[in-house]
């Protein structure tokens, strides 16, 4: 049925455009770098959930569910238009729910990608002279999840509060697509995921007669407009709103333990980029829309992440 | 700048070599053999969190089997519990009980039951662990107990359950 794990949300954080960025998944570097180290830290705070009949039911005021969550990521460009990424996030739970205070922490699900840029250059312009100059950077690759993660059939979890993953295996095909004019950005980003099954003989710590379960296909699908700032150096500020679709068909297993999900999201991004790009400061805020028909069987989350890439150039 | 590298390459490996799940999970059933024995459960008197006594072979007596479902009211349990509630109807002689074991003392429970929609369910309030010993309770045990006392399932919750009620 629905899953309390707060990580399923996934925080978009476009960082500028031309800077690279991605999401929280998955890193993408920009087109002048050659690899890039990125550090974010998301807070998020659980609000309530939608239900099978994608009506909103807001958390008992007593309650106070958090997590949070450290993502490492190192992108890493193989040829000019070739690269590869992995990002591995370090997961506290912290929860007080019906009088009770529970504490958890571990690695969450690790994810590794790669991307083809389908441009051989920079493509954001300051004015379109030429139909040459509407053409976007386009970005098309696939991304691994590995289950590293505590997930609710190994051996490290008794309840749903301890989950720092869902230990399944997926693979996601993902494009980018992105065109800058300035001082605009439009974004659109989305993904195709197929889980892979995996056997199961324990649930929450208990032994289950084995079975077989794959979760559902994923989709997700994001589109953004930012607007950048110059300043006196030629650094930027770009501020970025963004709605995200998510989407999880219900699983295959010998139970009912995966529905299908549904989210609905916005999100407001502020990024500062150096003049060269080389550093970028991320601050983004991610909003679940708390009302009815916006999700189904899904937590409704606030998440805040603050971020720092730095590309090698 | 190699400095960084390394220390991110280091950290990596310090966070994929410790408590990593088990990345090729197995078939194997890890069940003991006596989980598959049927066996007699004692009576036991456990009170609601509107303060009345239940007790199992009272109970017993008027139903023919009683469902008991641990609740830590988290978002798996909610999911469960709406669809135990949506589907008792169709079982008018089984006697469905939520049991909360987190809460500790009937006022929070009461207060966690009104705050998550389920007032209308009843809760037993099990504050000194007498079920969740009886029956090794965690989050999403579901237990069926016949009218003769036997505990014909007592696993997470799934869909087996309404299988064995249909039996009944």
């Amino acid at each position: 049925m629905t899953t309390a794990v707060l990580l399923l949300s996934s925080s978009v954080t476009f960082a500028a455009s031309c800077c690279g960025g991605g999401s929280a998944g998955s890193l993408i570097l920009p087109k002048t770098g050659k690899k890039v180290v990125d550090v974010s830290f998301d807070m998020e705070h659980y609000q309530g959930k939608w239900d099978a009949n994608r009506k909103y039911i807001a958390d008992p005021s007593a309650d106070n569910l958090n997590q949070y969550r450290l993502n490492l990521g190192y992108g890493q460009r193989l040829a000019s238009n070739w690269q590869v990424g992995i990002v591995v996030p370090y997961i506290w739970n912290d929860n007080q729910f019906s009088g009770q205070t529970t504490q958890s922490e571990g690695l969450g699900d690790t994810s590794l990608s790669f991307w083809y840029e389908a441009f051989d250059r920079v493509t954001c312009v300051y004015q379109v002279n030429s139909l040459a100059d509407l053409k976007p950077a386009m970005y098309f690759g696939g991304s691994l999840t590995i289950p590293t993660g505590k997930s609710a059939y190994g051996d490290h979890v008794s309840d749903d509060y301890e989950i720092t993953g869902r230990g399944f295996y997926r693979f996601d095909a993902n494009f980018v697509i992105e065109k800058t004019i300035y001082p605009y950005t439009a974004t659109v980003q989305g993904s195709y995921g197929k889980h892979f099954a995996r056997p199961i003989n324990q649930e929450y710590g208990s032994p289950v007669e084995p079975y077989t379960k794959r979760l559902g296909d994923r989709k997700s699908l994001s589109a953004s407009i930012g607007y950048t700032v110059f300043l006196e150096d030629l650094d930027t500020i770009t501020l970025t709103t963004a709605f995200s679709k998510l989407k999880e068909e219900e699983g295959h297993g010998a139970d009912t333990d995966s529905l299908a999900i549904e989210k609905q999201s916005v999100a407001l991004t502020a990024a500062y980029a150096s003049p060269d790009l080389t550093r970028v400061y991320k601050l983004s805020w991610n909003h679940a829309l708390a009302s009815n028909d916006r999700g189904m069987n899904f937590p409704v989350t606030d998440i805040i992440t603050l971020g720092f890439s730095y590309a090698f150039n | 700048m190699h400095l960084i590298k390394h220390i991110f390459y280091i950290c990596l490996v310090l966070f994929l070599s410790a408590c990593v799940e088990d990345l090729a999970p197995e078939k194997d059933d890890l069940r003991k053999e006596s989980s598959f024995e049927i066996r007699l459960t004692d009576n036991f008197t456990v009170t609601t969190t509107d303060g009345e006594s239940i007790n199992l072979e009272d109970e017993l007596a008027s139903y023919d089997a009683v469902v008991l479902y641990f609740t830590m009211w988290c978002s798996t349990c909610s999911g469960h519990m709406d669809e135990i509630d949506y589907k008792q109807d169709n079982y008018p002689n089984i006697h469905f009980l939520m049991v909360d074991y987190v809460s500790g003392n009937i006022s929070q429970a009461k207060r966690s039951q009104r705050d998550n929609g389920y007032r209308h369910m009843t809760t037993l309030v099990d504050n000194n662990n007498l079920l969740q010993d009886m029956f090794s309770g965690k989050m999403a045990t579901t237990v069926i107990i016949n009218s003769q006392k036997e505990i014909l399932f007592n696993e997470l919750y799934k869909n087996k359950l309404y299988e064995i009620l249909d039996t009944l």
